[in-house]
């Protein structure tokens, strides 16, 4: 199938959609808006785009930073009709049916169609907030793995939410460290404890960053530059 | 509360007319930037490194941008803003970093810096309320308020956003509200009182309320009614000097009479 977008009629269809599986976990994917000439329209220069499983954020991040790529002269991250025709393409994966047959869409619209202009929101949507952490660190993508590391319908990982909230998402120092601290690449999952509110978890790394960003510039800092910088209570997720 | 930064590292504030930014727009739709930096009245390292960051949201770009001692761009650096293919809610920000042994350290900085184009007249107020398309469903317009500051949010589906933001009609209608949000923001929410912190867009909003006459602003154990009542004083000045009424009457006198 070719990449398309949604004009308002279509995003204004998938709504609907998203209206009546709240009311009926049972309700059947529109799949037909995908290419409903009404609906949708094919984007430039004309991109084939494949239904793929994907294991993780990680892998459909890396798929669509890829296609997405050779869409020209537009603002990709931007594009509301994109996102949205997106989460319909691939929406038995990102709001998957349970063992019933129902799926739950919850009252969050921006999980499907982003609310791009709203600060604390447009990295909700299901891919485009993936999307844009990978392109932060798509010249070494592991680096990243501790905030794109779960299955695709779950769309509020701490880790994620936490970096992509501040401008500590495009820094590779921090961001490395903090998947080499907290991030289990054996299990694919954050470590057990990284959680935790108090000394050494995520959020306490974060504040320390915070702190640090204010005498350092952290995009200059390397990995072992930065581990050198932080407080004791670190230490034990050095190993 | 968002976490207070709070300069006791001796980094230096640089001041906006000396970081001037400016986007040339391309015939492919992307925009480069030049950036026009005076950094020789600071006293920081002339071997110190400079580097100018392009950001919106989580979108960024960091380019380098030689030393102090020549603050230019090496030719061999594209200034292509390739992440961002129109130049909406773009900001900059300059560093200045120390070099060698002890790199690093963050010496000087100016944030939040508005691109000008080459098409645009020449205007380096710095914008307290600045206006972005945005789409908002059926609402004409909304105050979004991020880590960066207020910004005025216009739907972008009106024909012409840009005309109907620039409008004084328009202005006479929203600013007052939006005023009065942003400082319920800055006082009420966020409980920040300080209107001396020239770093912090909270510190240049309760400066600027305080320059329409409204007074000191309010000290954090201050009954609640009464940072109530000062935001409302603050947006009555504010209106009074606009004699937004008067104007607003006088276009619907005008759109009678057509």
């Amino acid at each position: 199938m070719k990449l398309h977008r949604f004009n308002e009629d279509g995003i204004y269809r998938f709504e609907q959609f998203l209206d009546a599986l709240a009311n009926d976990p049972k309700f059947p994917i529109p799949t037909e808006l995908l290419t409903h000439p009404s609906c949708a329209v094919v984007v430039l220069p004309g991109i084939d785009i494949e239904q793929r499983e994907f294991p993780d954020r990680m892998a459909a991040a890396k798929y669509l930073n890829d296609i997405l790529n050779d869409v020209r002269n537009d603002d990709v991250a931007r594009d509301v009709g994109l996102w949205a025709w997106l989460s319909l393409f691939f929406f038995n994966q990102i709001c998957p049916a349970d063992s019933e047959g129902d799926r739950r869409v919850g009252a969050q619209r921006t999980t499907w169609i982003p609310q791009i202009d709203v600060s604390r929101r447009f990295y909700r949507h299901a891919l485009l907030g993936p999307y844009l952490a990978y392109r932060a660190h798509r010249d070494a993508p592991e680096r990243g793995r501790v905030l794109l590391s779960d299955p695709m319908h779950v769309t509020t990982s701490e880790a994620f939410r936490l970096f992509i909230e501040t401008a500590f998402v495009n820094m590779a120092g921090p961001v490395a460290l903090a998947t080499e601290f907290y991030f289990n690449s054996e299990r694919n999952k954050l470590r057990r404890g990284a959680g935790t509110k108090g000394k050494g978890g995520l959020r306490r790394y974060l504040n320390v960053l915070q702190q640090l960003d204010v005498t350092y510039d952290l995009h200059s800092l390397s990995v072992d530059g930065l581990r050198a910088l932080l407080p004791e209570e670190f230490s034990r997720w050095a190993s | 509360m968002p976490i207070r930064r709070i300069n006791s590292t001796g980094r230096k504030k640089l001041l906006r007319e000396d970081t001037r930014i400016v986007l040339t727009q391309h015939g492919n739709g992307m925009s480069s930037f030049d950036a026009m930096l005076n950094l020789a009245d600071y006293e920081l390292p002339a071997n110190a490194n400079v580097f100018v960051e392009a950001y919106r949201q989580s979108t960024f770009m960091r380019f380098p941008y030689g030393t102090v001692q020549s603050p230019l761009a090496s030719n061999d650096i594209s200034r292509t803003l390739t992440e961002f293919p129109t130049r909406d809610g773009v900001l900059f920000r300059v560093k200045v970093v120390s070099a060698g042994e002890g790199g690093g350290l963050l010496l000087a900085e100016g944030d939040q810096i508005p691109p000008t184009s080459t098409e645009d007249r020449e205007d380096r107020r710095i914008p307290l309320l600045p206006t972005a398309p945005a789409d908002l469903g059926q609402e004409v317009w909304c105050v979004e308020i991020g880590a960066s500051g207020p910004l005025l949010q216009v739907n972008r589906h009106l024909q012409d956003w840009k005309a109907v933001a620039g409008s004084p009609v328009f202005r006479s209608l929203t600013y007052p509200s939006a005023m009065r949000e942003i400082l319920r923001q800055i006082l009420l929410v966020d409980e920040v009182f300080d209107a001396d912190d020239e770093s912090s867009w909270r510190g240049r909003w309760l400066r600027f309320a305080c320059s329409l006459g409204a007074g000191e602003p309010p000290e954090q154990d201050t009954e609640e009614s009464e940072k109530a009542e000062w935001i409302d004083a603050a947006a009555k000045r504010f209106a009074h000097q606009h004699q937004i009424l008067n104007y607003y009457k006088a276009h619907l006198d005008s759109e009678e009479a057509q």
